[in-house]
């Protein structure tokens, strides 16, 4: 197989996933298309470097966390933290519906921008783009035991989240 | 909140992202303008790395032989007179008999004491810039006239001769001291040419003025050409500053 045509196979299965982790990392849906578009530049230009990584996901997403934290230290977001949120924004129990998806949307969104960078990239890594926890140590460039205790952090954040206090039921039944 | 759960979550908050498909053609062609861009950079870069190279040689080569710019012509030289010195040769005690036309140690001149330089062996790996062209394993060491000073010596086949750089701070030495010690000190580290004339060491500036006439008073003892190398920089006897003495030449 041909670099280009190994490339082309990589780049076609790890799309969507790379948009969708660049959305949880806080891009909007078309900044997260570029993002992901950016990435797969890069991994096209050092393909043989890439292909022959020990881990070539934790790579990839190596470079989709450090091309993310770039583009945000460069440009101001102009979002403007609030105290309080909206009673409104809690999800609903139901996902049945389209409002009710959106707003459970918007609730993981919203637990997702409490968190720490650092405590968002394991979950999103971990969870989203299903690296194993070695492989996130080394997308990340920390420890393994690290990644295990962000990770338990991220968790019990995310269960004390008053946005996703209600989520469970939702989302489980 | 379990692993399942985040999951979930997550799964739920992309459900809505539909991308459309990969824009490979698109990323190719950008990855191909990328790949150029860092071949362009790479070879620029071993480019400037090779010029580095050959222009730090240069400028090391015109540091360490600072002097051959500013030699003598062939003509000068051969009117230096005398033989170019060997290492073995200078290793010992000098006594400056006259600097800069004034005779040294006389009541009545302008530098009253006596200087007496000392070349030792010196241990290369004890010497910072012991792989410097022309290093002959020699340090030397004298008194400014107030304060001891040493440093290396760079000695040429031709008799090219340089000192390395040597401590000259005055501070604690008293004022009056304080031309003569420049004296002293300007005698030795400006010198660019040896000469053996007569068995005085003889040394001359760049343009090939005569600075310094030193006569020898005696090779090191022994046990101190020994244990010489273990230190270049140790202090010379204390008869470097011994009071005048009427030179001897």
């Amino acid at each position: 197989m041909t670099q280009d045509a190994d490339f082309a196979d990589y780049a076609g299965a790890r799309w969507r996933s790379l948009v969708k982790s660049a959305v949880l990392l806080g891009c909007s849906p078309s900044e997260a298309e570029d993002l992901a578009q950016t990435v797969l530049v890069r991994c096209y230009a050092s393909w043989r470097k890439v292909s022959q990584a020990s881990n070539r996901d934790a790579y990839v997403y190596r470079m989709l966390v450090n091309c993310h934290r770039d583009t945000h230290r460069r440009m101001w977001r102009g979002e403007q933290p609030t105290a309080s949120l909206d009673e409104s924004s809690s999800p609903l129990a139901s996902t049945s519906d389209p409002a009710s998806e959106a707003e459970l949307s918007d609730a993981v969104q919203r637990a997702l921008d409490g968190l720490s960078p650092s405590l968002r990239q394991v979950v999103v890594l971990r969870f989203c783009a299903d690296l194993s926890t070695a492989a996130v140590a080394e997308a990340l460039g920390i420890p393994e035991g690290t990644v295990k205790s962000r990770t338990a952090r991220a968790l019990t954040e995310l269960g004390r989240n008053p946005h996703l206090v209600d989520t469970n039921e939702g989302v489980d039944g | 909140m379990t692993e399942d759960e985040v999951r979930r979550l997550l799964d739920a908050r992309t459900a809505t992202i539909d991308p459309p498909p990969a824009p490979l053609p698109e990323i190719t062609r950008l990855g191909q303008s990328r790949r150029r861009h860092q071949r362009i950079l790479r070879a620029a870069g071993a480019a400037a790395l090779v010029a580095a190279v050959v222009l730090g040689g240069v400028g090391l080569r015109l540091v360490l032989e600072g002097a051959s710019s500013a030699a003598p012509s062939s003509q000068q030289t051969s009117a230096l007179g005398g033989q170019p010195p060997t290492a073995d040769q200078l290793y010992g005690y000098w006594r400056a008999v006259t600097l800069f036309g004034h005779h040294v140690g006389q009541p009545s001149g302008p530098i009253q004491k006596s200087l007496i330089v000392e070349f030792f062996h010196a241990r290369p790996g004890s010497i910072t810039v012991d792989a410097a062209k022309g290093f002959t394993g020699l340090g030397w060491s004298g008194s400014d006239l107030c304060n001891t000073t040493s440093g290396i010596v760079l000695l040429g086949e031709d008799g090219t001769f340089r000192l390395g750089q040597a401590d000259r701070t005055q501070i604690g030495c008293p004022a009056l001291q304080g031309r003569l010690r420049f004296e002293a000190v300007r005698a030795v580290l400006h010198a660019r040419w040896a000469r053996i004339s007569n068995g005085d060491l003889v040394l001359y500036s760049a343009k090939a003025g005569k600075i310094a006439r030193f006569t020898r008073i005696g090779p090191a003892p022994v046990s101190k050409a020994k244990s010489g190398a273990e230190s270049s920089h140790r202090s010379p006897p204390s008869t470097t500053l011994a009071p005048s003495a009427p030179p001897t030449k």
